[in-house]
């Protein structure tokens, strides 16, 4: 009587753990990032809930009416809902702590999340990470984490996106073409 | 009572003006009645006029209309006579018959294209354009990132273990 209690009491846990999870969907919760802005050099931060992506890809849309590649563009960009961006670049390191990244981890943890991309440099000390919340065949949200020891950036989008062609976006839209190159030489702690 | 309407009837008898009177009254007059507006008399040559005016208007927008530059699409007439080769030197002898038939088949006119220097821009909604443009720099920044993890990935795997 008592394990079968236990089983149920476990179950019932479970059960409200991936309720929360899934409740929490796509979207992360980084307005904690935000006390960081006094630290930071120099911030970027982007916030398209539902509306004004309407209104993004509306206007977008028909500035693209002639041009086949941004119309491409659109098509890998067509299906996100909201999108979240927040960039910090700092000064010197040790500006922001590795509990503000952990509790960013936590969130792309749960139940439908996947991690598609994961590197740490020991030499660098930078970390990318890029996570995946997908309902069988169907993508939800996407997640970036890139944590720099003097950078952290936060990419969330919401809805779907055809990660294979993410990388492809430079120069269409009228987003930049940049290449940035690393300078490792003042970063190697 | 008959004396009064005797008398009565003596003082408003009637009785002729003193000779005279006429012109005494006539002299009084002032020489023009008051209220009387007097008008120039009419110029004989006031019509020539209103016809010379109407000739200078009608000389001075044809002139204008003559100096207005013409517009560049050439017309159809033109082009069938642009693309028409010269006609042959005239010499004597036996008339040509189907070559001049063919020179002068008039080539339909060009499709006249409206060469657009810009994309045309949508409708001016700064709200929206601002929107437009955190998306891109939110797109960009995600594809940077995206682009940077793939490449410190890739490089990893490239790394020789030891």
């Amino acid at each position: 009587m008592k394990t079968i209690t236990k089983l149920v009491t476990l179950l019932i846990l479970l059960g409200a753990t991936s309720a929360v999870a899934l409740a929490q969907g796509p979207k992360l919760r980084i307005d904690s990032l935000d006390r960081l802005e006094d630290k930071a050099s120099k911030v970027v931060e982007v916030s398209l809930d539902e509306k004004l992506m309407g209104m993004a890809m509306k206007w977008l849309s028909s500035a693209a009416t002639k041009d086949e590649d941004a119309k491409k563009a659109l098509a890998i960009v067509g299906g996100i809902k909201e999108i979240y961006v927040r960039s910090f670049e700092f000064d010197s390191e040790g500006q922001y702590s590795l509990s503000d990244v952990d509790g960013l981890r936590s969130q792309v943890k749960g139940p439908g999340w996947s991690r598609l991309v994961g590197v740490r440099s020991k030499k660098t000390g930078e970390n990318a990470e890029v996570y995946l919340l997908s309902q069988g065949d169907k993508v939800l949200g996407l997640a970036i984490i890139a944590a720099d020891p003097k950078e952290l950036t936060v990419v969330n989008i919401v809805g779907s996106i055809d990660v294979e062609r993410l990388g492809d976006l430079d120069g269409e839209l009228g987003i930049p073409r940049i290449e940035l190159k690393r300078d490792h030489s003042d970063s190697g702690n | 009572m008959n004396h009064l309407d005797d008398e009565l009837r003596v003082a408003l008898r009637r009785k002729e003006p003193p000779a005279g009177f006429a012109e005494r009254v006539l002299d009084r007059l002032p020489a023009t009645p008051p209220g009387v507006v007097r008008f120039p008399s009419r110029r004989r040559h006031a019509p020539w006029m209103a016809v010379a005016a109407a000739a200078l208007v009608t000389i001075a927008a044809g002139s204008v209309w003559l100096a207005m530059p013409r517009s560049a699409a050439p017309q159809p007439h033109e082009i069938a006579n642009a693309n028409v080769p010269p006609a042959p030197p005239v010499t004597p002898g036996p008339r040509p018959s189907a070559p001049s038939v063919e020179s002068r088949v008039v080539q339909p006119p060009p499709k006249i294209v409206r060469i657009r220097h810009s994309a045309p821009r949508p409708a001016a909604d700064p709200e929206a354009e601002r929107a437009a443009e955190q998306l891109r720099l939110a797109l960009h920044i995600a594809s940077d990132k995206f682009n940077d993890a793939q490449r410190e990935t890739l490089a990893a795997l490239s790394e020789p273990t030891t």
